[in-house]
């Protein structure tokens, strides 16, 4: 790819970051639906300020796998620091706050980038020529050739893969001025080099392991066929063209995940109604107004009668109709006039006055 | 930025050469494997995952099957990630989508296994503290259930920050987190191992060797602190390596440690304590300026975990070094519980032996490829590198010798592993290449197979609840039905928090996770007191606030063979409790019981004290 094109993604990628993050601000001080503080939301915390830093520090990482590695991981640490700072707020820990917090945060790593120069095409940049997908794929050819991928593939693939990593990091770099831009143009060259090799080795793509007498041609002919790295750019920009079986198979994997999915939930959501049994508890019973609380779970709506009985004898009866998987209290006051802490309440719990259902005794404490 | 002259990358030794060369044949359907795409591979990892999901659904219907099931949806996830790391077809893509789709199946099935709640107890433990964040607004508050948790908020931050800018609820929340960060921990150690030996092919054996640490695919996915700490950890690692060997600068080691710090203790001393062993290993390979730097910037790292701890979670060195001189001052002492569950719940016969069998081959590849690596043509930090494999027979030494040796052991393996993985890795490698076909396919194929089935029985959850479904009295997850989740809420609306509570395990984790009550650890010999009398002096003597009782506990064995944590009778129960042991409860006059479901009776003790 091209020096202009990476770096006119970079800013396109730079400009929806923000946009997401103040977006997601914004959804946060309205109040939004869920339906839209998901998605915005899992990526401010996940994903964005992770992605503003890498995008200063390491604009190319070497690997795009490694890229997302590193904006995962480093948002999740950053909301971990971040989180720590906003405690020391009196206002403390809040969405607000987070909302406000991590987009500031986005927008220092994103203006971390313009200073150091991410997104501005260095002087020294070719134009960027008419087939600039074929520069993309080239470079995957490169990288995929540079990279070694076997045991048997010996040290000059090896020295490859040093030059590439070093022209990685003396790019992710460059602005800390830890290599000189000549020296980068030197290992680029370098690269470009190699890249041209595995051109020439194009042809024996088709070769495997055990025909090919030269392990690092191999890897290069390989590297042809398919791309090196994960998430990588195919070569003469194939990635752009999505085949059909891939699709179908994506599809496949998602179907299953999704199946699955509705498989544990509804297995579970049975079990959890299969035994239909009752709650029967006193709540706040050292307070003036203790509550009886009746739990009914599962089946269907359960028409209770509750009894109160106060040293043995029935002070009070009174209809429960508890929804399934639903909980209604009602309080004791009414039957505890001039109740002493030698006071014995018992309270129990029938379904239709046939079956008595848990019963609670209690001592009036108070 | 490090100045002293390390060899550049590319004059670095591959200690691949070791393995390389020796033949020209292929490996065992390497062809297939070049052939097969990544798409391919994810979808039959997929598909695994589907069969473990339905083999825990049968297990929730008592349907016949769902074991074999089980075993046959973990053979789909695990074998085409060793078939494709191990063998030379694979191109890099599919190496990595197969360890991360390993993984996120992994993270996927421990949703699947409990999809509606947290039930595993360590879980709650955080709960607790991030249900006090979201309460208070407020980073370390109390949690009396796991008292250096709230010190160490990382995991919780996060998720509490999902929750409160998404509105998801703490469950959900919680498990993105923890499966987004297990998901990644194959990207980091891949990258790491890369790094070390140039390799796609070793990195990629090497970080499956890492994921069949016991812990990786369960427990390391749990809404617990050491979920993303070890993502971060490696992290730290990669940034170590990337310098030894990309000459990148040190300072990135920092910038991953900070979030360590603040998520977990133990990861963060085993990231200094690797770090320190790295140092030693570049110093020695000649490098001394750059393993003086790595020194000074570990101990500055270790300066700064010391304060952060000093500061927030004065009481993690006490529980770091409880727990280890508990372990060794009984060397030689095994458990009592650990005979009992075969008593209460018989595990299948072979799964001992298979754990052993797995350790020993674990142990042969890494003195194996250690070997291998010595005599081969590797760089100097390489081969020192590899020497700290033999952390793996040391780790089977506190295994053998510690009174808590399984838990120490298999919780040690999950950092451990990040050094035991490379000379396995190396030796795997070389038996593939092996010039035999005959010989070399049955050794490799026995080894991995071995490797993988003791991976899962040593690993948790345990045989006895590895299938859901099925109640088991005082357990871990199968330990938590609806009646245990009921008294649960019922706590929650009750009560404020802070009340001793004397319960089975289940339950005592639902009241200390969801309200903040403080079970009580000498509850068991209230239990098996047999008069009201002695029950009401113990409780007085306790000032025991509420105590729980379950009619269950007549009529099952505990599978952990103690029915409390801890229980004077563990490892001694031949036959279920008897029922005057749950009858006194309502005999007793100063017990006044305030929760009853027909099972499960709740009692105020209140006024014994």
């Amino acid at each position: 790819m091209s020096e202009q094109r990476s770096v006119r993604l970079r800013r396109a990628a730079a400009l929806l970051v923000l946009l997401i993050a103040l977006a997601d601000t914004a959804l946060v001080f309205l109040g939004a639906s869920r339906i839209l503080t998901i998605p915005f939301g899992l990526a401010l915390v996940c994903f964005l300020p992770g992605y503003a830093w890498l995008s200063a520090f390491r604009p190319r990482a070497p690997v795009p796998l490694q890229g997302l590695l590193l904006a995962v991981m480093g948002s999740l640490g950053t909301a971990a620091v971040v989180g720590v700072g906003l405690n020391e707020l009196s206002s403390g820990i809040s969405a607000r706050g987070w909302a406000v917090s991590l987009t500031a945060v986005v927008i220092a790593g994103l203006g971390a980038g313009w200073f150091r120069g991410s997104y501005r095409v260095p002087d020294d940049a070719p134009a960027a020529p008419a087939g600039d997908d074929e520069a993309a794929g080239g470079e995957a050819q490169g990288d995929g050739a540079a990279r070694e991928t076997t045991a048997a593939e010996g040290e000059g693939a090896a020295e490859g893969d040093g030059a590439a990593r070093e022209t990685a990091t003396a790019e992710g770099e460059g602005a800390a001025g830890a290599r000189s831009r000549k020296e980068a143009k030197a290992l680029k060259a370098a690269k470009a080099e190699k890249r041209a090799k595995a051109a020439d080795s194009d042809h024996g793509a088709e070769a495997t392991d055990s025909e090919s007498p030269d392990p690092s041609a191999d890897a290069a002919a390989r590297s042809a066929q398919e791309p090196s790295q994960p998430g990588e750019q195919a070569p003469n920009g194939s990635a752009l063209r999505v085949r059909p079986t891939s699709v179908l198979t994506a599809l496949a994997v998602l179907g299953c995940v999704i199946l699955a999915a509705v498989i544990s939930l509804s297995s579970q959501h049975r079990v959890n109604n299969a035994e239909h049994f009752t709650s029967l508890g006193l709540a706040d019973i050292n307070s003036a107004r203790p509550l009886v609380w009746v739990y009914n779970h599962g089946g269907v709506t359960t028409a209770y009668t509750l009894s109160v009985l106060r040293d043995g004898t029935v002070v009070g009866t009174q209809p429960v109709t508890v929804p399934s998987g639903r909980t209604v209290t009602r309080s004791l006051a009414p039957y505890l006039h001039n109740a002493n802490r030698h006071t014995h309440v018992e309270v129990t719990l029938s379904v239709d006055n046939s079956s008595a259902a848990p019963l609670v005794d209690w001592f009036q404490a108070r | 930025m490090t100045g002293d002259a390390t060899p550049s990358p590319s004059a670095a030794p591959n200690p691949l050469q070791i393995a390389a060369a020796e033949t020209n044949s292929e490996p065992v359907a390497s062809g297939l494997a070049a052939r097969m795409s990544a798409w391919t591979r994810v979808l039959i990892i997929a598909m695994g995952a589907l069969l473990v999901s339905e083999a825990y659904a049968m297990g929730r219907e008592h349907l016949r099957g769902a074991t074999a099931a089980y075993w046959v949806g973990q053979a789909l996830i695990l074998l085409p990630t060793a078939w494709t790391n191990l063998s030379r077809g694979a191109d890099a893509r599919s190496r990595v989508s197969t360890l991360v789709a390993t993984a996120a199946a992994q993270s996927f099935l421990v949703w699947c296994y409990s999809p509606d709640q947290f039930r595993y107890p360590d879980e709650l433990q955080h709960v607790l503290t991030a249900q006090n964040i979201l309460n208070s607004h407020h980073l370390f508050g109390y949690n009396p259930y796991l008292s250096v948790s709230p010190g160490f908020p990382g995991l919780e931050i996060i998720t509490t920050a999902i929750v409160q800018v998404t509105g998801l609820s703490l469950f959900h929340a919680g498990v993105i987190v923890v499966s987004l960060t297990h998901a990644l921990v194959p990207v980091a150690v891949f990258l790491l191992f890369r790094d070390l030996t140039g390799s796609d092919r070793t990195a990629g054996i090497a970080a499956f060797v890492y994921s069949l640490a016991p812990h990786y695919s369960y427990f390391d996915t749990l809404f617990i602190y050491g979920a993303p700490a070890i993502t971060f950890m490696v992290l730290v690692l990669n940034a170590a390596m990337s310098n030894a060997r990309r000459n990148t600068n040190p300072l990135w080691m920092v910038v991953a440690f900070t979030p360590l710090v603040v998520t977990h203790h133990v990861s963060a001393v085993a990231t200094i304590g690797i770090l320190l062993a790295f140092a030693i290993v570049v110093g020695l390979s000649g490098a001394t300026r750059r393993a003086v730097y790595l020194v000074v910037i570990t101990v500055l790292m270790l300066d700064d975990l010391i304060g952060w701890a000093e500061l927030h979670a004065a009481s993690v060195f006490t529980y770091l070094l409880q727990p280890i001189e508990s372990s060794f001052s009984g060397a030689f002492a095994r458990s009592k519980g650990q005979e009992a569950v075969s008593v209460a719940s018989p595990i299948p016969a072979w799964e001992s032996p298979m754990g052993k069998l797995g350790a020993v081959v674990m142990l042969a590849l890494v003195l194996g490829g250690i070997v291998l690596i010595l005599r081969g043509r590797a760089g100097r930090l390489v081969k020192l590198f590899a020497l700290l494999g033999l952390a793996y027979p040391v780790i089977l030494g506190v295994r053998l010798l510690s009174s808590d040796g399984p838990e120490l052991a298999s919780r040690a393996l999950s950092y451990a592993m990040l050094l035991v993985a490379f000379p396995v890795a190396i030796a795997l490698e070389r038996i593939v290449a092996a010039r035999r076909a005959l010989v070399r396919g049955a050794v490799a194929t026995g080894a991995v197979l071995v490797l993988l089935v003791a991976a899962i029985v040593t690993g948790l959850p345990a045989a006895w609840e590895r299938i859901p479904g099925r109640f088991i009295v005082a357990s871990l997850e199968s330990g938590v039905d609806q009646r245990v989740t009921a008294v649960g809420k019922w706590a929650a609306a009750s009560w404020k928090g802070g009340q001793t509570v004397a319960c089975d395990p289940s339950v005592c984790s639902f009241f200390a996770g969801y309200v903040g009550a403080v079970p009580f650890t000498g509850a068991s010999s209230l239990y098996y007191k047999t008069t009201v009398a002695g029950l009401n002096r113990g409780l007085r003597a306790a000032a025991v606030d509420y105590i729980e009782t379950d009619e269950r506990w007549t009529q099952q064995l505990p599978a952990t063979g103690a029915y409390f944590i801890p229980d004077v009778r563990d490892g001694e129960h031949t036959r279920p409790l008897a029922q005057s042991l749950l009858t006194k409860f309502d005999e007793d006059p100063l017990l006044d019981r305030v929760y009853d479901d027909g099972d499960i009776q709740v009692y105020f003790a209140g006024r014994t004290f």
